[in-house]
């Protein structure tokens, strides 16, 4: 069995370039409406999708890092920022409120409840962020969070225009 | 061997793929290995690979687990190599079916919840068929679901049948859920008869407001839930009350999590609170304040046992208590700041017995950025208590880089009592998709938590190696 499961492991590592599959998972929205993670695609423009979570210490510093210089990045090369915080319910209504308080003006916020998108994008520890192009192409991807990963983040998608 | 085949395969094959021109649909991978050595030479190791496989509108993947001895404080039963996440899907934007292996939650869990935590060793996947529903505007959906739950089964050597269905509705600012469970129950015979058990939650959201409802009703408990969050611009809050009576469920088909605060700082979460699912009533407050670099942070939670709960069966008892202050500033644009504290109050029998045990924990935490790629990060943490252990103190520093690569030392010392230091070295290395790190350390024996439900870790000292890749 073992063998087996290796087999169709190396075989299908030789027949596909590796991709993020976009799932229609649904996730709940800050005003407890649903959504799927192909509607941030809009043809338009290039998506960060970060995964968080409400403990998580280095998550809020990243997300604070780039929320100071949104504003000032949209100018230059315009993207959007998708947190989707894999919390489980009973953080939910904290999360929430944190959101809201701690300035994160211009992100979007989604909520994956019981970490449907999270195991289908083998997120295994936060922060976690992806970077898509605007049709919603994988283009890189960065775990964890050292003061100053963002501006490496910022470059990326400045070289996507 | 195999393990290091299979890790080969994984590492070099996708680079190999490089260029592959035609439609073959994607496939996305991902693989977690931890594993100690531990100072007597035993070694264990947890490994998990998971690959799903999309074309369009097919998807089917499936997980691999071996664990040639599982790691200290996981259950020993999981010895072996496992298959346990097989499933096909076909998915719309309307429809969803799904044969195999799936994780499903209705309202907040407390009904019903099938889910994996890696941390806690936790997987209770259900395996049979699911279907559901949306409207295109989302304003009606529907699930349902017919199947045998993976850990019960193991138990039994045989299916055991649960079905179950939910149905939301969201009118502009409401939102209305109802859920219903049917499940055999199991008995010292095996299989029992069929019972029957349901939740409905209500909710509306209005500009900065939102509050939700919940009831849940099985056979010999109850639950109710109110959650509120009010948000303006640099003020929010959330409070949260929650009453349980006989919730266990044998199966551990059910999401339970304690209702206080998780800590993030080691000294803070000594003695972490679990839920009593026996009885008890309680709340937790959040309010959030933000001015001028300044963000502020007070959280408070009082838990208390039912009298039903309780053998003299006569007042609520409290369980736990505890309040947390954090302030947090940025100097400038290198260097932020973090004071935290926390009293903490808990009754270790759940308030059968007067006994309890306090402890009041300080913190101070910094992150300073050096000009280039450098940052350190430094804590120091004082626990100060009468009960138990007494005092300890801990301190701890990590020095990254926006290469990839971060180093950290850590010392826990309990100079109150047993004089024993719990401490850790080690090093990590993260690029895109892989992450790899090394430590070497002597653990504390306590709870390790994660979204509020607790596991046992039993002390050890070892060298500690995670790998993490994805593509």
């Amino acid at each position: 069995m073992k063998k087996l499961i290796l087999s169709i492991v190396a075989l299908s590592c030789c027949l596909f370039a590796g991709a993020q599959d976009w799932k229609e998972v649904p996730l709940q929205t800050i005003d407890s409406g649903t959504e799927t993670p192909s509607s941030w695609i809009d043809g338009k423009t290039p998506f960060v999708v970060s995964f968080w979570f409400v403990t998580c210490k280095y998550c809020l510093e990243e997300m604070d890092a780039i929320s100071e210089q949104f504003a000032d990045w949209q100018k230059e090369a315009p993207f959007r920022f998708i947190a989707v915080c894999n919390d489980d319910t009973r953080s939910l209504a904290k999360a929430k409120a944190m959101v809201r308080s701690r300035g994160w003006d211009g992100f979007r916020f989604s909520f994956d409840v019981n970490k449907e998108l999270t195991r289908a994008m083998k997120v295994t520890s936060c922060p976690h962020v992806f970077l898509f192009d605007k049709n919603g192409k994988m283009v890189y991807t960065h775990q964890g969070y050292s003061p100053g990963d963002e501006e490496i983040l910022f470059e990326k998608i400045k070289a996507l225009r | 061997m195999k393990r290091l085949t299979l890790i080969s395969a994984l590492v070099l094959l996708p680079v190999l793929a490089a260029g592959q021109g035609k439609d073959w649909g994607s496939l996305s991978g991902g693989l977690e290995s931890n594993s100690v050595l531990y100072r007597d030479w035993s070694f264990r190791s947890n490994n998990y690979v998971k690959l799903d496989y999309a074309k369009g509108r097919f998807s089917a993947g499936f997980q691999a687990e071996y664990y040639p001895t599982p790691l200290l404080g996981y259950s020993q039963d999981l010895k072996g190599f496992k298959l346990p996440g097989l499933y096909f899907a076909w998915t719309d934007a309307q429809w969803s079916v799904t044969a195999g292996s799936f994780f499903e939650q209705f309202g907040t869990g407390v009904l019903f919840r099938s889910w994996e935590d890696r941390n806690l060793g936790w997987n209770n996947a259900l395996g049979g068929l699911r279907a559901t529903f949306r409207t295109k505007n989302d304003l009606f959906s529907i699930k349902a679901f017919a199947a045998s739950p993976r850990l019960a089964a193991s138990w039994l050597n045989q299916p055991l049948l649960m079905t179950g269905g939910e149905a939301s509705l969201n009118i502009g600012v409401f939102s209305l859920q109802a859920s219903v469970l049917g499940n055999q129950t199991l008995t010292t015979e095996g299989r029992g008869p069929m019972q029957v058990s349901w939740s409905a939650l209500a909710g509306v959201a209005v500009g900065g407001f939102s509050s939700r409802f919940e009831y849940v009703g099985r056979p010999g408990g109850n639950a109710q839930s109110l959650e509120l969050h009010f948000a303006a611009s640099s003020f929010s809050s959330a409070l949260t009350v929650r009453r349980l009576k006989n919730m266990l469920d044998p199966l551990g088909m059910n999401y339970l999590p304690a209702l206080c605060q998780e800590h993030s700082y080691m000294l803070a979460s000594l003695n972490p609170y679990t839920t009593y699912e026996a009885g008890e009533f309680g709340g937790s407050l959040d309010l959030f304040y933000r001015i001028d670099g300044w963000k502020f942070h007070v959280n408070g939670s009082y838990i208390w046992s039912l009298p039903s709960a309780l053998r003299d069966h006569t007042t609520l008892r409290m369980g736990y208590r505890d309040l947390n202050v954090q302030v947090e500033k940025r100097w400038n644009k290198r260097l932020k700041t973090i004071a935290y504290l926390s009293i903490q109050e808990n009754s270790p029998s759940h308030g059968q017995r007067k006994a309890t045990n306090a402890q009041n924990v300080f913190v101070l935490d910094g992150v300073y950025r050096f000009p280039g790629k450098l940052s350190l990060r430094a804590q120091v943490q004082y626990l100060y208590s009468e009960e138990l252990t007494k005092d300890w103190m801990a301190g701890s520093l990590e020095l990254s880089s926006t290469d990839g690569w971060a180093v950290h030392v850590q010392d826990m010392y309990n100079h109150g009592s047993t004089k024993e230091h719990y401490y850790e070295a080690g090093g990590s290395w993260t690029h895109s998709g892989f992450k790899v790190s090394l430590a070497y350390g002597h653990q504390r024996a306590g709870m390790v938590c994660s979204g509020g439900v607790c596991r046992w870790q039993p002390e050890y000292t070892g060298a500690i190696l995670r790998l993490n890749y994805h593509f």
